[in-house]
């Protein structure tokens, strides 16, 4: 009798304990109360087996400090940081939690291994995003990319991969500045079919995409952007990342951690869900046409 | 200054109003205008800096002069931007465009505003080539790198969360469009103000004038309104307060007239009235006299002013305009058709009918009295004729119901007489008809629509008669007074079997005057039948006769001649006398013919127009050879035509064949016989005259009976019933006519006879429509 | 001088008698007729008579019947012929008027103005109708 009392103890010890481990509660920051980042909390809390406390971080200072203050004090044993911005912020205020973070491009992630530091890139694979140019403009080949340092070494290693097994060829070329990818866009527009920009700083940013728009249309050569705001600007095309999903995933890497492996141990992740963005508009000026099929699984069509 | 004019006031004020008016309104369109302007250009340069700023960062970023052409081109169209200048970070300008002479090179002090700003701000007024210039400045600001995905995330629009400033741009705008927009504004402010001033002052001008003038003719109106004129009329229709005003004034106006014109007309009717009218006060003293009061007392009204009515009314006692009854009076109000007496001023008392009514005032009180008096001095004259003259009335009255009384029995007396006449008329067995005058039928018996076959409702015509009797009866119609024939014939008319009807018809005259005519119809067809009958019998009898006659005379012949041998004296003279008899056995048989003939009225005549003169002219003719062969004269005369009579031709021509021929056989050789034919009047005579032997007197009656014997012989070729004088007086009386002779023994013989000439051209012969002609 | 033929057509026994002594003591032949049948059928038969004495009213054909047959045959269309009779307005004046001679005499004559009659017609002596 004794000893079916004890077994039925250990065994519920047994049963709470991954319970107790998972009912404990976690931090999230985001970086401002954006729809995105809200769409990502969601999507966390839903995967998520245990509360969330959630912080936005805003644009006051003064707040921010509030902010790092609960985060040090709070018993969570990890903390999520949605956006680059939190990220950021975090990395420099929190140093003795696990970080999970999302919602974040690649380039905001330099300099950080060695660190209790993980994720989910706010950019989907360069695989996957080959593959949605095969999609939408078939008959392209040649497939510019213009990079800097910001950029991650990696994603175009991929991205060269993944060419090789699309059939499509990767013409990458260095600019350091955006006044390099001003003087750069020309030339590289006249030996690729597609502009595929990467996640970088310097050669996807606004300023870059301007540069870059212009010399496309001069040398209508379209343009796969890094992101649906891009393609409303006047890209063809781009993959929009689901930020929901991005939060489920961050979710998922979160509750491990929580369950006891080590955030240091767990790789980055691209976005494992994007949809295409397609500016149609865009397709007629560059004389492309996408087929209808491509054009009904769009996740959004801007004409 | 004391501006008395009402519209120089109000001219004045408005004026001054305007005036003020005008004038804030064109400083504050100067002002606005300026404000305005300036504004424009503050806020154009601004954007101008800003949008340049922001098109010229990638250069800027670039470092490449050549990325700012375009911007730079775009922003310097307008050519009021007089320069543009893009600096870098450090100040030194990277690229720039002037139209004017000016240094832009900056002060490193100089570049720390710019740089240190948030957005583009005006740098204020300079004065540079002579030219007033506004300075903007905007910093040129680009995105930072580390936070792409932020800005990504952010969408379209994304803020710009930090940035960094890699240079400023440096805008020069002239002010020299400002300011002469400003003057324009200001120009064309001043002009508006003038014209407004002008408008509001003639406006006013306008209106003082038309105030002052309603008011002017509103004070005319009511002046002359004053002095009597009421024929004033405001020619004032506008709907404003000053219409209204003249409208009342008018009405006003003519109210006045009114009750002027009503008094005049009062004063009229009281002057003229025929009644006495005296009019008291509540004093029972006298007011007034009407001229009629002052004719009927012979005072005048000043006589009588204010002197007790029992001066004019002497009553006392129970009479309501006694003293006494004063105030009786007073409380009922009002007299009617009193009897009263008048007091003139020579003292006479004149009967008057007396009718009086208060006179009260808007409370009721009463101010006095009016009477009136109509003087009935004549009024009962007139009464007192009326009665006398009602009493005759009655009397006559009398007189005239006894006189109806008479009347009436007359009339019922008259009417039994019509009636019974009436009665026999229509109960007669012959037909009675009368016509009037035009033909038109006014009775008709029974008896005669019977034999007409018009039945009892129809209305019998004219034309019917006309239609039945022909000619004759436009004969009637149309002869003259005096002259108008009997009209007599037998017509035969058709039915379910024939008849025979003799017409008689006898125009009815007084005097000269056509009454009418009177027609009467009797059937003689039984009779005629019988006459008939009669003849049949006779004729055959007497033909029948006349073969055994033949027979005897022609053995007696025989025997005389000899054929049976010679004959003894003895027999011969008894043979003698039997052929003698036997001739004369012959000629009764033959006159017992001619009776029957005539009593048969066997000479039925068929009339028409004829004209009598060539049947005169025929039968000479025929006969004058035989007359010549026996050795006589024989002559025809004629006399003035025409000739034409109504009768049956073949019976003229025998009457007139038979005349001649009694001439012939009567006149021994040698003598002469003339055939005659004249007119006298409405009558045809034909005449033969011969030197025979002549009839004596005693005999002229009895000549033309039957029987008569004129020696008659039958000679050969004779053929036809031979006429005898009788049958030839028939027929002519049977025309309407009339058969005569003068005769003496030895002195030769003339008969003649006379019938009716019918008109010229009237009967049927030479018209064929029926109408025209009769009447 | 021929003797003259004369025939007497009359229903009158008596008169036909009496009628043929007195001519035929003037010196006429004489045939005698009772009927106008008979008066045909003896012109038929035998000569045609220098003259006709004809009476009107007889039974069976009367005298206007047999002038008319009389006038329609040729031989017979000139023969004088005299009427003889009591009706002489029986005798239609047609008759009378036709260019054929013949002339009407009332009974009761006298014997000499027959004869007269007679004498002139047979002499072609054209008779007024007076």
């Amino acid at each position: 009798m004794k000893r079916r009392l004890y077994i039925l103890l250990i065994l519920i010890l047994l049963i709470l304990m991954p319970g107790l481990a998972r009912a404990q509660k976690v931090c999230a920051v985001l970086s401002s109360g954006i729809k995105p980042y809200v769409e990502a909390m969601d999507g966390f809390k839903k995967a998520f087996k245990g509360p969330v406390e959630e912080m936005v971080l805003g644009d006051n200072p003064a707040f921010a400090g509030e902010v790092a203050d609960k985060v040090r004090n709070s018993p969570c044993p990890v903390v999520v940081a949605l956006g680059s911005n939190a990220l950021k912020f975090l990395k420099l205020r929190v140093t003795e939690k696990p970080i999970v973070f999302a919602m974040t491009l690649s380039p905001a992630v330099e300099g950080l291994s060695g660190r209790d530091i993980t994720g989910v890139f706010l950019e989907p694979s360069a695989r996957a995003a080959l593959a949605a140019i095969k999609k939408v403009v078939p008959a392209a080949s040649r497939i510019g990319a213009l990079y800097s340092r910001t950029s991650r070494g990696d994603y175009l290693d991929e991205a060269r991969r993944a060419a090789a097994g699309l059939g499509l060829e990767i013409v990458a070329e260095q600019a350091a500045t955006v006044g390099e990818v001003v003087r750069q866009a020309a030339s590289i527009m006249t030996r690729c079919d597609v502009l595929l920009m990467i996640p970088d700083s310097v050669t996807s940013s606004q300023g870059a995409f301007e540069a870059i728009f212009a010399a496309s249309l001069k040398g209508n050569v379209p343009v796969f952007a890094i992101s649906q705001k891009y393609v409303s600007e006047g890209a063809l095309a781009a993959l929009a990342t689901d930020y929901k999903d991005n939060g489920v995933q961050a979710a998922e890497i979160a509750q491990r951690i929580v369950s006891g492996a080590a955030a240091s141990s767990i790789p980055y992740e691209p976005a494992r869900k994007a949809g295409i963005v397609l500016n149609l508009k865009a397709a007629k000026r560059m004389g492309i046409t996408i087929s209808p099929q491509v054009i009904a699984e769009a996740v959004e069509v801007y004409r | 200054m004391k501006i008395k004019s009402l519209a120089n006031r109000i001219l004045l004020m408005v004026t001054f109003v305007v005036v003020v008016l005008t004038g804030l309104f064109v400083v504050y369109f100067a002002f606005h205008s300026r404000n305005s302007l300036e504004r424009y250009q503050r806020d154009s340069g601004l954007s101008l800096a800003q949008s340049l700023a922001h098109s010229s960062a990638l250069g800027m970023i670039a470092e490449e002069p050549s990325l700012l052409d375009q911007p730079f081109a775009i922003a310097t169209s307008d050519p009021e931007i007089l320069y543009t200048v893009a600096y870098d970070s450090s100040g030194k300008i990277l690229k720039q465009f002037s139209r004017i002479a000016i240094d832009l090179s900056v002060e490193s002090q100089q570049i720390e505003a710019p740089l240190n700003a948030a957005g583009p701000y005006f740098g204020g007024t300079i004065k540079a080539a002579g030219i007033s210039i506004d300075e903007f400045y905007s910093p040129i600001q680009y995105q930072q790198e580390e936070e792409l995905s932020e800005t990504l995330l952010q969408g379209k629009g994304g803020e710009l969360k930090s940035f960094k400033t890699v240079g400023f741009i440096r805008i020069g705008i002239s002010r020299s469009r400002i300011g002469a927009a400003v003057r324009t504004a200001m120009l064309v402010s001043a002009m508006i103000g003038v014209l407004v001033l002008a408008i509001g002052v003639f406006l006013s001008f306008y209106i003082s004038r038309l105030i002052t003038r309603s008011l002017k003719e509103l004070e005319s109106g009511a002046r002359r309104v004053s002095q009597g004129d009421l024929d004033v009329s405001l020619d004032i229709s506008t709907d404003d307060e000053v219409g209204a005003v003249a409208r009342a004034f008018n009405a006003m106006a003519g109210a006045l007239k009114e009750t002027t014109v009503s008094k005049d007309y009062v004063e009229n009717i009281v002057g003229s009235m025929n009644e006495a009218m005296v009019v008291l006060d509540a004093d029972r003293r006298i007011i007034s006299l009407n001229n009629a009061a002052e004719f009927l007392l012979g005072y005048k009204t000043m006589e009588l002013s204010g002197t007790l009515v029992d001066a004019v009314f002497p009553h006392e006692g129970d009479h309501p305009l006694a003293a006494s009854r004063w105030s009786l009076l007073f409380a009922a109000g009002s007299l009617s058709n009193v009897t009263a007496e008048l007091r003139t001023k020579d003292g006479r008392l004149i009967p008057v009918n007396l009718s009086a009514a208060q006179i009260l005032d808007r409370g009721g009180k009463s101010h006095g009295l009016v009477c009136i008096a109509r003087d009935m001095r004549e009024v009962n004259a007139l009464l007192s004729q009326l009665r006398a003259h009602a009493e005759d009335l009655e009397r006559y009255q009398g007189v005239l119901f006894s006189m109806l009384d008479d009347n009436e029995k007359a009339r019922l007396e008259i009417e039994s007489e019509r009636q019974k006449t009436l009665t026999a008329v229509n109960s007669m067995s012959d037909g009675l008809c009368m016509f009037g005058p035009d033909g038109r039928v006014i009775l008709m018996n029974p008896a005669a629509r019977g034999m007409l076959g018009i039945p009892e409702d129809a209305v019998p015509d004219a034309m019917d008669f006309r239609k039945m009797l022909g000619d004759a009866f436009a004969q009637m119609q149309s002869s003259r007074p005096g002259e108008r024939p009997k009209l007599m014939q037998d017509i035969t008319l058709g039915g379910t079997s024939l008849r025979t009807i003799r017409v008689e018809g006898i125009p009815l005259e007084r005097g000269a005057e056509l009454l009418g005519f009177m027609i009467v119809l009797r059937d003689i067809t039984r009779q005629r039948r019988l006459d008939e009958a009669k003849y049949e019998l006779i004729a055959n009898v007497s033909h029948e006769l006349r073969t055994p006659l033949a027979i005897i005379s022609n053995v007696i012949s025989n025997a005389i001649v000899g054929v049976a041998g010679p004959v003894p004296d003895k027999l011969m003279n008894g043979l003698s006398i039997c052929q003698a008899n036997a001739k004369r056995l012959g000629h009764i048989i033959d006159s017992l013919l001619d009776i029957a003939i005539i009593d048969a009225g066997r000479v039925g005549l068929q009339r028409e127009n004829t004209d009598v003169a060539a049947i005169v002219q025929e039968k000479a003719s025929l006969f004058g050879d035989k007359a010549r062969t026996k050795g006589l004269a024989f002559t025809t005369k004629l006399g003035e035509g025409p000739y034409t009579a109504y009768c049956d031709r073949k019976a003229i021509s025998d009457v007139v064949s038979n005349l001649i021929l009694n001439a012939i056989r009567f006149t021994p050789s040698g003598g002469s016989i003339e055939v005659g034919i004249m007119r006298h009047g409405s009558q045809l005579e034909v005449s033969v005259t011969d030197t025979g032997i002549g009839i004596p007197s005693e005999e002229h009656a009895s000549i033309f009976d039957h029987f008569h014997q004129l020696g008659r012989t039958y000679g050969p070729g004779e053929k036809g019933l031979g006429l005898g004088l009788a049958i030839s007086r028939k027929i002519v009386e049977q025309h309407g006519g009339s058969i005569g002779l003068r005769s003496a023994v030895g002195k030769g013989s003339r008969f003649y006879f006379i019938i009716p000439a019918s008109e010229e051209g009237s009967g049927n012969e030479k018209n064929n429509t029926g109408e025209e002609h009769y009447g | 001088m021929d003797k003259k033929r004369v025939l007497i057509v009359d229903d009158e026994a008596d008169f036909v008698e009496t009628a043929s002594q007195r001519l035929s003591f003037e010196g006429f032949e004489i045939a005698e007729a009772l009927d106008g049948e008979t008066a045909l059928a003896l012109i038929q038969k035998g000569a045609i008579p220098d003259i006709i004495l004809l009476d009107i009213m007889m039974p069976g054909m009367n005298g206007i019947d047999v002038f008319s047959k009389l006038r329609s045959d040729p031989r017979t269309a000139d023969v004088p012929i005299i009427f003889l009779t009591v009706w002489e307005h029986l005798i239609p004046g047609a008759a009378l008027r036709s260019k054929t001679p013949c002339a009407t005499l009332r009974k009761p004559f006298d014997f000499d103005d027959l004869i007269k009659l007679m004498r002139d017609m047979l002499e072609g002596r054209k008779v007024s109708e007076g």
